[in-house]
């Protein structure tokens, strides 16, 4: 290569045709040879006008490739040090996560714990998108924490997901699917079932159905069950850990039965279908009854006055079961509709529970024949047994509406749930106004964030009680409520770890209430923060026991 | 404002769960490091989550005051306690609240 090789009209001139534009990072040929010719100019010790010679410039080339190769290097170090995940780093993060400090109360030691669960399900989250990572992830917690728990914790995490797989998948084989579609599905379905709200403290607040999105999925694999399972899949990745194991929860078929009738709900035609066959199912004397047809319509007119006003307790509510009863006259006029159906998905078995909870409401009111008490057992046993299902209905029912609840003489002796504000949410002052003891100078907060959340959901005027009204937490207009829970640090109002023990006290609080304070007729019980679990786990016992009680208890808010 | 309801036997007492809270822990506070047995259940509620059950803080009486003996240490403790308040400037309603627990256990049979 002779002189002509520095010249900077950016041909090759090599002749072997060789692609030289990466010599150094960032720097084309024509960079590069422009560089060397102003190197070797600057280093023309001589003479300032000496035209460089190709050894100069052969010297430049290489010491520009090296440097060249060494920024590379450099660089590239450096994108490993600053991309590469650090297991330890996110195990910490995932343990810190899921660990709650009480503050020491008066100079004793704080208590940390760890949600193992929530542990399990942060880890299971990152292997969903990088299994390798999720492994090292799990070796460097199982470091932190106790291996054992945490293993067991995690195998229940992945046992859910396969169980949700196998669920959705059926008895179909499994095929390909286009996982880019599935991944636009599952985006699509998650801004759906995200919904923000406004509050009365004038700020908004988010929140995530994951319920109704399982049942979109569940729905998709009746069609298509492959893409429904990839479907869950990209979904799960792209949710906490929390939430994905919660779809896999209630995929895998654990819903609770709330879940199952607020599906029912928002569903009312499977609603409609299931309802009426968990009627026929249940009590095949009421199947009869259907089958004969004369008596079809008679029973449908009895469903509207018998049973959706006295278990709905308000207009609205009773208007659009009312309509749900229609239908399911209108279901009950199908030629399908005989005994013994199967119960196809989530929406029939929560429209199952619906009218099994009718046939009971029925029962107790003498409104079924004498023959079919004979067939069902005592109206007084089927009253009982049907007790905690009606509770659940109302209380699903409830739960889905906005309303607020209106306390005095219209209120049915029975239970209710409303969605409150989160902590955060509320109005400041609220909670001071509610929770600050004059005599001691300081707040409680449980107390004060209690009361400012049933305030949100109650409708009427709020007030305290005075110094000797004993008994009474709060008034709402002239009716005296009492209010347990939420469970809270009452000092700081920081959140603390529910324990089930602490659950199962609050239980037993309620129903000393119940037996034993006459002061109110009314217990707003609030389970802010607790677990789908803990909250079922504290319903079950309230009801188990006021079920044992001999006045009937009292009625029951439950604020979620 | 939240209520608990404490039970023992057939009796029970209603106080606010701030003040029963506040007179628990004068109580605690006269026990010394080294409590006596009957008397240690305590500071083990105190310490435990169980203090947070808003509307429910009933340290079970009944378990662990079986005994007259242990009753007996109970009531001593109000005693004790009231005395220890004499110059709190919120004396007279920590007494009354004292007062109150030992009316709860005294003259009762024990539970157990």
């Amino acid at each position: 290569m002779g002189t002509e090789g520095a010249s900077n009209d950016g041909a090759d001139r090599s002749g072997d045709g060789a692609d030289r534009s990466e010599t150094s990072v960032g720097e084309t040929t024509r960079e590069n040879v422009d560089r060397a010719m102003s190197d070797a100019r600057d280093q023309a010790p001589a003479n300032e006008n000496a035209a460089p010679t190709a050894e100069d410039y052969a010297a430049s080339q290489e010491r520009l490739a090296a440097e060249g190769q060494q920024a590379k290097e450099r660089f590239e170090q450096q994108a490993v040090e600053v991309d590469a995940p650090d297991p330890e780093a996110i195990a910490e993060d995932i343990i810190a996560d899921n660990t709650r400090t009480q503050n020491a109360r008066r100079g004793q030691d704080p208590v940390t714990t760890t949600d193992m669960q929530g542990v399990a399900a942060d880890i299971v989250d990152v292997a969903r998108t990088d299994p390798a990572l999720g492994g090292d992830v799990y070796n460097a917690a199982s470091e932190m924490v106790d291996a054992e728990q945490l293993e067991a914790a995690v195998n229940a995490e992945l046992q859910k997901e396969h169980l949700a797989d196998a669920a959705l998948l059926g008895d179909a084989t499994p095929e390909p699917v286009d996982m880019a579609e599935a991944s636009a599905m599952a985006t699509d379905l998650i801004e759906a079932h995200t919904h923000t709200h406004g509050t009365r403290a004038g700020t908004t607040r988010t929140t995530f159905d994951v319920n109704s999105l399982a049942y979109d999925i569940e729905q998709l694999a009746e069609t298509n069950p492959s893409m429904a399972v990839a479907v869950r899949t990209e979904v799960a990745a792209q949710l906490n850990g929390a939430q994905a194991s919660d779809l896999n929860r209630i995929v895998s078929g654990d819903a609770t039965i709330a879940e199952n009738i607020e599906i029912a709900l928002e569903n009312p035609i499977d609603g409609i279908i299931g309802a009426g066959k968990g009627i026929v199912n249940g009590f095949s004397a009421i199947a009869e009854i259907f089958a004969r047809g004369s008596a079809m319509e008679a029973a449908g007119h009895q469903y509207q006055a018998a049973g959706y006003a006295s278990l709905f307790g308000n207009d609205e509510r009773a208007a659009e079961h009312i309509e749900l009863a229609e239908g399911m006259h209108d279901a009950a006029m199908n030629e399908d509709f005989v005994p013994e159906f199967a119960i196809d998905n989530r929406a029939q078995q929560g429209g199952e529970t619906i009218g099994f909870a009718i046939d009971v409401a029925m029962a107790g009111k003498g409104i079924i024949t004498g023959g079919a008490r004979m067939l069902a057992g005592s109206a007084d046993e089927l009253a009982e047994l049907g007790a905690r299902q009606l509770d659940e209905v109302a209380g699903a029912a409830d739960n889905i509406a906005d309303d607020m609840i209106r306390l005095g003489d219209d209120v049915p002796n029975r239970t209710q749930t409303r969605t409150a504000p989160d902590q955060a949410d509320l109005d400041p002052d609220d909670i001071e106004r509610f929770g600050y003891n004059h005599e001691q100078g300081r707040p409680d907060m449980a107390e004060g964030v209690g009361t400012a959340r049933a305030n949100e959901v109650i409708d009427g005027e709020f007030r305290l009680p005075g110094d000797d009204d004993l008994g009474v937490d709060f008034y709402v207009d002239d009716v005296p409520v009492s209010l347990k829970g939420p469970l809270i640090n009452s000092a700081t109002g920081d959140a603390i770890q529910i324990r089930d023990g602490m659950v199962d006290g609050l239980a037993n609080s309620v129903l000393k209430d119940m037996r034993i304070n006459t002061a109110t007729d009314t217990i707003v019980v609030d389970t802010m923060n607790m677990s789908p679990l803990q909250r079922e786990r504290l319903r079950n016992a309230i009801e188990e026991g006021v079920a044992a009680m001999e006045n009937g208890g009292k009625n029951v808010i439950y604020l979620e | 404002m939240a209520h608990s309801i404490l039970e023992y036997g057939d009796r029970h007492l209603t106080m606010r769960d701030m003040d029963l809270l506040e007179v628990l822990e004068f109580m605690a506070g006269q026990l010394g490091p080294a409590p006596e047995p009957d008397l240690a259940f305590l500071p083990d509620f105190l310490a435990s989550d169980m203090v947070h059950v808003s509307g429910g803080i009933d340290p079970d009486l009944g378990a662990h005051l079986k005994d007259d003996a242990a009753r007996a240490a109970f009531i001593n403790l109000t005693n004790k306690t009231a005395e220890a308040v004499h110059d709190h400037p919120r004396r007279n309603k920590i007494v009354e609240r004292l007062e109150a627990l030992r009316g709860l256990v005294e003259g009762t049979p024990s539970p157990a």
